[in-house]
């Protein structure tokens, strides 16, 4: 198809369209427990398009990631729950669990700033640990986060009398708490992902990519790098929080086992699967990896009905697929799915 | 003519290694003076103690009046010198003008915001930088390459799109680190053409580190001779190459 202007306002409208009827098309086509996953999709969408400020343009590996993710969560439900009480309007905390995020963003940043590649990594996921093992233990001598067991019995996300977790269906058929989660989840993720491009294709980005490319002469061109590693980190972080504070809310339930080391390592392998530096491709990352388990969880149902129990524990095949793509991706598609312009080039560079 | 950067007793040792021994000289604005010696003389060193890639160790580095003392490389670049490394330093995954674009950093402005809401003040910066590095890639004559990939262009161009990076913070100080390393000699005597050319142009002060003498002869309007760590002496080329210790230093005679 040529990209004449009618052409591509059709595919516009054709996308659009998509994008709203398919939370009515899984609910009603493959059952309710799709569109939870969709939602979850999203969110790590979400998770992945901040990760990608850090990984892909200032090129800072950051192992620790769901930490922020954790914050946001946490903030959330601490001030919207009968833990203590509070029962915060949602713009306040969402912006506040994004905000504190964005600073613990900047307070890891600080003394990480001289390190580089792998001890940056190894500190950045010291620091994911940390937090997690503190909302373990944060329950003595004073009760703030109930430990392990978590903080449940969260507000749903609301908006005056309108909870997104009540179903609507009188209003219209299917209707329903996920449904109206997917549409709030998507129109963040949109504007998530506008922000980013905006990022991407600005003096803010051009820099950050300076800095992924060579720091020597990124310093040497101008570009401070503590302000601009610090303000990846932070950019990062809000959008992390932010994520945080939706799923406290979609879930009515946290507890710090949500937010442990394989967490980040799936965000990260969401982004470098999709293709790093790229936005539609860190959505397209988060899409697969997310919807792709689920999908094989029937694989053992499969089996049940096939041979009467369950032969290859379905957990199991899915580290073995997921090891088998990782070594295909990287032998056939190094740069991910859908690479950056700049990224697959600089591979492409490498081999010519 | 005005003292624009001056070296005075400046030292710098690694460890036990001493890379240079009390080095005082200064360049006047609008000259172009070149740095010649042996490998392992310091010139480089001393490039990165200007620029504030590495600390000194001992004295004193003043541009402008404005003492240089632990300024991070970015103030620096701010105050007015830019430079080029010995082995090319590009950002090898941008194009040619996103390099030069990046170039002009200490001379723009957006932040975050801007880069979000693009406001008209934003947008017009953009379209300035845009224009503004299209004309830089024109003088330094690559302009046909500018949505070529750094890591694409050929040798000599990407020499040349260094110096176009360098030239877009405005700087009054464009320091090159062998920049015509690796040229035959055609290449480099386009090469010479074009400094002598941004000299005009821009009233540029240039600080040349070189090995080809000949080149550095027919470039430079002053020189200092570094050995060893130590300063031989500044003066016209003329005047440096009869000099005794310069003789003694290149062909290894007696004098």
């Amino acid at each position: 198809m040529t990209r004449t202007p009618k052409n591509v306002r059709l595919s516009y409208s054709a996308l659009a369209i998509t994008l709203l009827a398919l939370p009515f098309v899984l609910q009603f086509g493959l059952g309710r427990g799709w569109v939870r996953i969709i939602d979850l999709a999203l969110l790590y969408s979400m998770l992945a398009l901040g990760l990608n400020i850090v990984v892909g343009y200032a090129g800072l590996l950051d192992l620790g990631y769901i930490a922020f993710y954790a914050m946001g969560a946490y903030v959330y439900a601490l001030l919207n729950s009968p833990q203590f009480g509070l029962h915060w309007p949602v713009w306040v905390v969402l912006p506040l669990g994004a905000a504190c995020a964005g600073l613990f963003g900047v307070l890891l940043g600080t003394p990480t700033l001289r390190l580089r590649g792998d001890y940056l990594a190894i500190v950045t996921l010291g620091f994911g640990e940390i937090i997690r093992i503190f909302l373990n233990n944060l329950n003595e001598p004073i009760n703030i986060t109930n430990g392990p067991q978590g903080i449940s019995l969260i507000d749903p996300i609301h908006i005056g009398t309108f909870s997104f977790s009540h179903n609507h269906t009188q209003w219209l058929p299917g209707l329903t708490g996920p449904v109206q989660y997917y549409y709030l989840f998507l129109a963040i993720t949109l504007l998530i992902m506008w922000v980013a491009l905006r990022l991407q294709h600005s003096r803010v980005g051009r820099a950050w990519a300076a800095i992924r490319e060579d720091e020597l002469a990124a310093a040497a061109s101008g570009i401070a790098l503590r302000n601009y590693k610090l303000l990846a980190f932070a950019m990062g972080a809000t959008f992390g929080g932010l994520a945080g504070g939706l799923f406290a809310g979609f879930q009515g339930f946290v507890s710090p086992e949500s937010f442990n080391l394989m967490e980040s390592v799936m965000i990260l392998c969401m982004i470098v699967l999709g293709g790093m530096g790229n936005v539609f491709g860190v959505v397209l990352g988060a899409l697969i990896l997310t919807a792709f388990p689920e999908a094989l969880r029937m694989i053992g149902q499969w089996q049940l009905n096939q041979f009467g129990r369950v032969v290859v524990d379905p957990n199991n095949f899915r580290m073995l697929l997921f090891g088998m793509a990782l070594v295909v991706m990287m032998l056939l598609r190094p740069a991910g799915l859908w690479p950056s312009r700049r990224h697959h080039r600089e591979y492409a560079g490498e081999r010519s | 003519m005005t003292e624009l950067l001056k070296i005075n007793q400046v030292s710098k040792s690694f460890g036990g290694v001493q890379a240079l021994t009390n080095v005082s000289f200064s360049i006047q604005s609008g000259e172009i003076f070149g740095l010649i010696g042996p490998n392992g003389a310091g010139k480089t060193t001393l490039f990165n103690l200007i620029t504030g890639v590495l600390p000194v160790s001992a004295g004193h580095i003043t541009f402008n009046q404005c003492p240089l003392q632990n300024l991070p490389p970015h103030k620096i670049l701010r105050l007015g010198i830019a430079r080029t490394f010995q082995n090319i330093r590009l950002f090898s995954g941008m194009t040619a003008l996103e390099n030069v674009m990046v170039g002009m950093h200490s001379r723009t402005h957006a932040g975050i915001l801007g880069a979000i809401l693009r406001n008209a003040g934003t947008r017009r910066e953009e379209t300035h930088s845009k224009a503004q590095a299209h004309h830089l890639l024109t003088l330094v004559g690559i302009s046909r390459h500018s949505n070529t990939l750094a890591a694409n262009l050929p040798y000599g161009d990407q020499r040349r799109l260094e110096i176009a990076r360098a030239l877009a913070s405005q700087p009054r100080l464009l320091a090159l680190d062998e920049p015509a390393a690796g040229m035959n000699p055609s290449e480099r005597d386009s090469l010479r053409e074009l400094m002598h050319a941004l000299h005009q142009e821009f009233n540029l002060t240039l600080l040349v580190i070189e090995h080809d003498v000949q080149f550095m002869m027919q470039l430079c309007h002053r020189m200092a001779v570094l050995d060893f760590g130590e300063l031989v002496t500044v003066d016209t080329p003329d005047k440096v190459r009869h000099h005794p210790r310069v003789i003694q230093a290149w062909l290894g005679g007696d004098t």
